[in-house]
């Protein structure tokens, strides 16, 4: 009796396990889910309807690279060449280069920013002094409101041969040689990597400021009870609530990888070409290559390449994540 | 015990000197550019940055606030941040916390549907068909808004937040009979005033620094940004330096020169004068510890 | 159930809000559809004809390339009342915006009957794509007798673009006289004679180098340092018929003027060379850097990082209509500075007649878009202002007694007692200059005068081989964009003399050139010339 009755279970058992696995593999448009979760799909509804009309309705746009755009004979009316508005890039000699100092400096860039970010937002939140720190929150901020053309205007200021100011206020006193910085594209990636922690670290803290702010206090008291030193809370409570945060930036970052910061470093390097060899990036060479021109289909399709290789690496990238922090992965 | 003391001075010091210099190589540039906007332009160039002018000189904002549009623009703009920001906020949290809830399950697939419009876009050509032929929003105050009305960066980020509150508090409140619309307002936003005030932050500053939007759908100078206006001035002189590069000798003449330098700076000081008055404001929701006593076991 | 209600409402408002502001200011749009569609195809008879607004776009922002341009269109539009009877819808566009929205209005099929296009902007692109009227027909049409006369047939066809007349050329002379502005007053205070060659120059620049720490000696033309100095461009087109394309290949034209002669990129093999007459070719290149070179020490340093050093210039390269501006700027900062101008180029020096090269082509040009529906009436709108000299001051210089007094026959002043800085300002480059209806300022010092009046005379210029040529680029686009970042590489810093052996490194440009394959160019490039050539009358 006993045994019939557990092999009824069993099967009823399997029944339940079989339509739950059904349910799984339903797709979202499993109406009982969306029963349930109706407010969640219609919190969601503007959202999607507004990507929708907004982002991938243009994305037709895309097909530009792969044809010999008229403005006035339109997407549909436009000849298609395949991938001939890729040869420019691609067959040029300095590709490979401006793709390495891309990828490069973007590396520099994304992990100087973020320990940087990081250690000022520690540091605001760890010391004393209520004015004080408001005060200085502010000022780290503000160079991120100086656009970059401006910001060249003082490292012209600075790096200038006869009269900058290194040259003339820092070395001279010290009796070394002046160096002649726009001439000598070594010196260049420290400097851009300098110029971007300056401008961006203290806007960038504010992301990191409000994750922390958001930690609950009796985590820290019931820690020092426990008798752990301020390092210690640090480094074992702190910087890991910091961590989904981090990598969510990240791997946003990683997206643009390919993709230069054509408003620096024009504004920065501008048309002296003894820096390229360091400082060229993929936007500015081909801004370069194409400003007598106008040819939009080339820039469309050199754009595509950088956000296809970007996208590459994002989803890398999120299967990564995915393994070792999975809170954190986009999607 | 001492050595706690020990650490905290330490701690407290070594602060304390990186905040100090990194906030004076923040600051002294500003204060050049402030007074570099005061300066007599021919000063500017003969002598270089100073902190104290020789001779000053109002011109450079005397060229941005001449135009009569420049009280039109502060009022676009205003209206434009504050409306544009609410509205962004609004399907921005909408959409993020419905991401954030890990028995919706479509989310992921949403996420990445949003995530791919960060990437690849169409380009100018087919956005401008689209708002401005299709949708004819040109020359109205909702082309600020709407067409960036939410910034998947921004939204993700907001997703990331509303992660950190523990779904404990939810489930107990579902247990209750509440729906997701109501956790949302009555428990979740609360306990997000950092994160609300940081994305905030980040769609006012969007909305305040917007000027590409004129170069584009705006022609009624009535409607035009107060950042545009501005940039205007900086545009024409970098527009006329990019004419001379085209090694052609080109019939055309300003009527006068605009101070480049100086007007430069006045600019950066229009621009980021407004900000500084509003960041101590939303300063106060990164307070450490604002979420005291929320969370319970 | 409450709360789903309440969602949706809000939702649903915000959604309404838009779609009202959106169809409420939609319905506000300015009178787009309420031109009348006016296709008479005679010309104005006396009944007057319907009314119609043109609608025309041009680049400039209200106070410095136009201002108080009101007045002076209701001027014109009550003067041709009863004759056009057109209205003037003029959408001002900044110049930084300008050439990247008349792409976009193109594409949207935006109805515009009038627009502002030039080789520098997107002119060539869009004729190529079929953007604007062929309007040929219209000129040296006796129906439209201003256009006849202010454009002659010989300046219509060197302005067609792929053979066709997409553009109207709007010019009022075919040279800006080049030179070097210099401080006389620094030149006096050393004693030093006026500067007549190169020699005196290089002369100057050294006392200057030497004596006055505060100057630059020569202040660079941009990245492009030299630019153009120590060239003789109207010699080498007229008397070697050489020209350079895309700024670093030459082409030679054969003594008969029928055919390529020889073509060589910057730094070719001498045999490339070979079809080139003495004195024009590789020799010619390398006089030029090798100058550079030469006075590459008067540079500021870091010339290329293309800031400025905060130091004022003894000299520098300039055109003659920029002198009353630079003028009135150096006084500002030296009251004492006295301005002189030296012409760089022989043929201007010497006032040469029939010495000055051109190939006429105009700089900026006006469009009539292929959306436009009332072209007829665009036409005789030009042609009422290029009709007389009456009217043609009207739009250049406004109404005369109120903005500007007339100087003589052919020179004008602005009016006694109005502030040039609030004054009637038009850009003529954009609509309005003529060589035939051109006047000159004023007050201009003797010798500035002569050279302006140099430039206005037609027997100054002397038409080249090769007028009426346009490189067509699309076939050789990728060839072009590969070589276009090896100007920045070398060009560049030859100008401005920064290589030890500007004959070495022209070698290795060339290197470069031809692993990106200028080859290609050479070979469409001489081909175009050969059939352009076989086809001339």
């Amino acid at each position: 009796m006993l045994s019939l009755q557990s092999n009824s279970n069993k099967i009823t058992d399997i029944k339940i396990n079989k339509t739950r696995k059904d349910k799984k593999t339903k797709n979202i448009f499993d109406f009982s889910n969306i029963r349930k979760n109706i407010f969640l799909y219609l919190l969601v509804l503007p959202g999607i309807v507004y990507f929708v009309i907004f982002k991938y309705l243009p994305m037709i746009g895309v097909i530009i690279a792969f044809q010999d755009y008229s403005f006035v004979k339109g997407f549909f009316g436009s000849k298609f060449v395949g991938l001939k508005n890729f040869e420019f890039f691609f067959t040029s000699l300095d590709c490979w280069q401006v793709t390495f100092n891309t990828i490069y400096l973007n590396i520099l860039f994304i992990f100087t920013g973020l320990i940087f970010s990081v250690l000022i937002a520690l540091v605001l939140s760890e010391i004393s002094g209520k004015i004080f720190k408001k005060v200085t929150q502010s000022i780290v901020i503000l160079p991120h409101f100086i656009s970059w053309p401006l910001v060249s205007m003082f490292t012209f200021a600075l790096f200038t041969y006869n009269v900058g100011v290194i040259n003339q206020q820092i070395l001279k006193p010290l009796n070394i040689d002046p160096v002649n910085f726009y001439q000598t594209p070594g010196i260049w990636p420290i400097i851009l990597v300098c110029m971007k922690i300056w401008k961006g670290a203290g806007f960038g803290s504010i992301v990191y400021l409000a994750a922390i702010a958001g930690i609950d206090q009796e985590i820290y008291e019931a820690a020092k009870i426990d008798g752990a030193s301020r390092i210690q809370c640090i480094m074992k409570i702190t910087l890991p609530q910091l961590r989904s945060t981090a990598v969510l930036l990240t791997i946003l970052s990683i997206g643009g990888i390919f993709h230069g910061d054509l408003g620096m470093i024009y504004a920065l390097v501008g048309d002296n070409s003894f820096l390229y060899p360091t400082t060229d990036v993929i936007d500015t060479y081909v801004y370069r290559q194409l400003r007598q021109m106008s040819n939009v289909s080339m820039s469309a399709a050199v754009g595509l390449y950088q956000s296809l290789v970007g996208f590459i690496l994002v989803n890398l990238s999120n299967l990564l994540a995915k393994k070792v922090e999975p809170d954190s992965a986009i999607f | 015990m001492l050595k706690k003391t020990r650490e905290d001075i330490i701690i407290n010091v070594s602060g304390y000197i990186f905040i100090i210099v990194f906030s004076a190589l923040c600051l002294i540039p500003f204060a050049l550019i402030i007074a570099g906007s005061f300066t007599d332009e021919t000063t500017l160039i003969k002598y270089g940055y100073s902190l104290f002018p020789r001779k000053t000189s109002l011109l450079a904002y005397r060229l941005i606030f001449m135009d009569d549009s420049i009280f039109d623009a502060y009022k676009v703009t205003i209206i434009v941040t504050i409306l544009g920001t609410f509205c962004s906020l609004v399907f921005t949290c909408a959409m993020a916390y419905a991401l954030s809830v890990n028995s919706f399950k479509p989310r992921n697939k949403i996420a990445f549907f949003v995530y791919f419009t960060m990437l690849f876009s169409g380009g100018l050509v087919p956005s401008y068909l689209l708002i401005s032929k299709y949708l004819n929003l040109k020359n109205t105050l909702w082309v600020y808004i709407i067409p960036g009305l939410i910034n998947p960066y921004n939204m993700f980020l907001m997703r990331n937040f509303f992660k950190t509150i523990p779904e404990s508090l939810s489930e107990s409140a579902k247990i209750d009979g509440a729906n997701d619309v109501y956790i949302l307002f009555k428990i979740v936003l609360p306990l997000s005033k950092p994160a609300l005030a940081t994305i905030g932050l980040f769609y006012a500053l969007g909305y305040w620094n917007e000027w590409f939007t004129c170069v584009l759908y705006i022609t009624d100078n009535k409607l035009i940004s107060l950042q545009y206006l501005i940039m205007n001035v900086l545009r024409e002189i970098d527009f006329m330096k990019e004419l001379g590069k085209l090694q052609q000798t080109l019939a055309i003449q300003l009527e006068y020169i605009p101070p480049a330098f100086s007007g430069r700076m006045a600019t950066a000081v229009v621009t980021i004068g407004p900000i500084i008055f509003a960041y101590p404001f939303v300063q106060k929701y990164f307070v450490k510890g604002l979420t005291v006593g929320s969370i319970k076991g | 159930m409450k709360k789903i209600v309440k969602t949706l409402v809000l939702f649903l408002a915000i959604a309404l809000l838009v779609t009202a502001f959106s169809a409420c200011t939609g319905s506000k749009s300015p009178s787009e559809d309420e031109t009348s569609n006016d296709s008479t195809k005679e010309p104005v008879t006396q009944n007057v004809p319907k009314e119609t607004t043109l609608k025309i776009f041009l680049f400039g922002t209200e106070g410095q390339h136009y201002r108080s341009v009101e007045p002076v269109i209701k001027e014109f539009e009550n003067r041709t009342k009863n004759t056009l009877n057109i209205k003037l819808n003029i959408t001002w566009t900044p110049p930084a915006d300008y050439r990247q929205k008349l792409p976009m209005w193109v594409a949207a099929q935006e109805e515009m009957d009038l627009v502002f296009d030039a080789p520098w902007m997107n002119l060539e692109r869009l004729a190529s794509q079929g953007a604007y009227q062929d309007v040929e027909k219209y000129f040296n049409n006796d129906q439209y007798p201003g256009l006849k006369k202010a454009f002659s047939s010989d300046f219509i066809n060197s302005n067609k673009f792929f053979g066709k007349m997409y553009a109207i050329p709007i010019t009022n002379t075919f040279m800006d006289m080049e030179g070097v502005y210099y401080r006389k007053d620094l030149l006096d205070k050393y004693g030093l004679q006026p500067i007549k060659s190169y020699d005196d120059l290089y002369n100057f620049l050294t006392v200057i180098a030497e004596n006055e720490p505060d100057y630059v000696p020569y202040g660079p033309y941009g990245t492009q340092g030299f630019f153009k100095l120590f060239l003789e461009p109207s010699e080498r087109q007229l008397k070697g018929r050489v020209f350079t394309f895309l700024e670093y290949i030459d082409v030679a034209i054969s003594a008969d003027g029928k055919s390529v002669a020889g073509i060589a990129a910057y730094g070719d093999p001498d045999e490339n060379y070979a079809g080139f007459p003495s004195g024009y070719g590789k020799e010619y290149v390398l006089n030029y850097f090798n100058n550079c070179r030469k006075f590459g020490k008067f540079l500021p340093p870091d010339v290329l990082a293309g800031g400025e050093t905060g130091k004022d210039a003894a000299a520098w390269y300039g055109v003659i209509s920029g002198f009353e501006n630079t003028n009135a700027q150096l006084k500002t900062k030296y009251p004492d500075a006295e301005l002189e101008f030296w012409p760089i180029y022989k043929n201007s020096q010497n006032m040469t007649p029939g010495g000055q090269a051109t190939d006429y082509k105009a700089w900026n040009f006006l469009c009539v878009p292929i959306t436009s529906k009332q072209v007829d009436r665009t036409m005789q709108f030009l042609d009422w202002v290029y009709g007389s000299q009456e009217n043609n001051d009207l739009f250049v210089y406004g109404i005369e007694g109120t903005h500007w007094t007339a100087v003589g026959d052919n020179e004008w002043k602005v009016k006694e007692g109005v502030d040039p800085y609030t004054n009637y300002a038009w850009p003529g480059y954009q609509l309005g200059w003529s060589p035939v209806y051109q006047r000159i300022p004023a007050g201009l010092p003797d010798k500035i005068r002569e050279l302006y009046l140099y430039q206005l005379k037609e027997d100054t210029f002397t038409e080249t081989v090769l007028a009426g040529f346009t490189f067509n680029q699309q076939p050789v686009e990728t060839e072009i964009a590969k070589c276009a970042p090896l100007i920045d590489k070398y060009i560049r810093p030859l100008q401005c003399g920064l290589f030890e052996n500007p004959e070495e490194k022209l070698k290795e440009f060339n290197s470069e050139l031809v692993a990106a394959g200028v080859d290609k160019i050479k070979e469409e490039l001489k081909k175009q010339i050969n059939e352009f050539l076989a086809n001339k009358k």
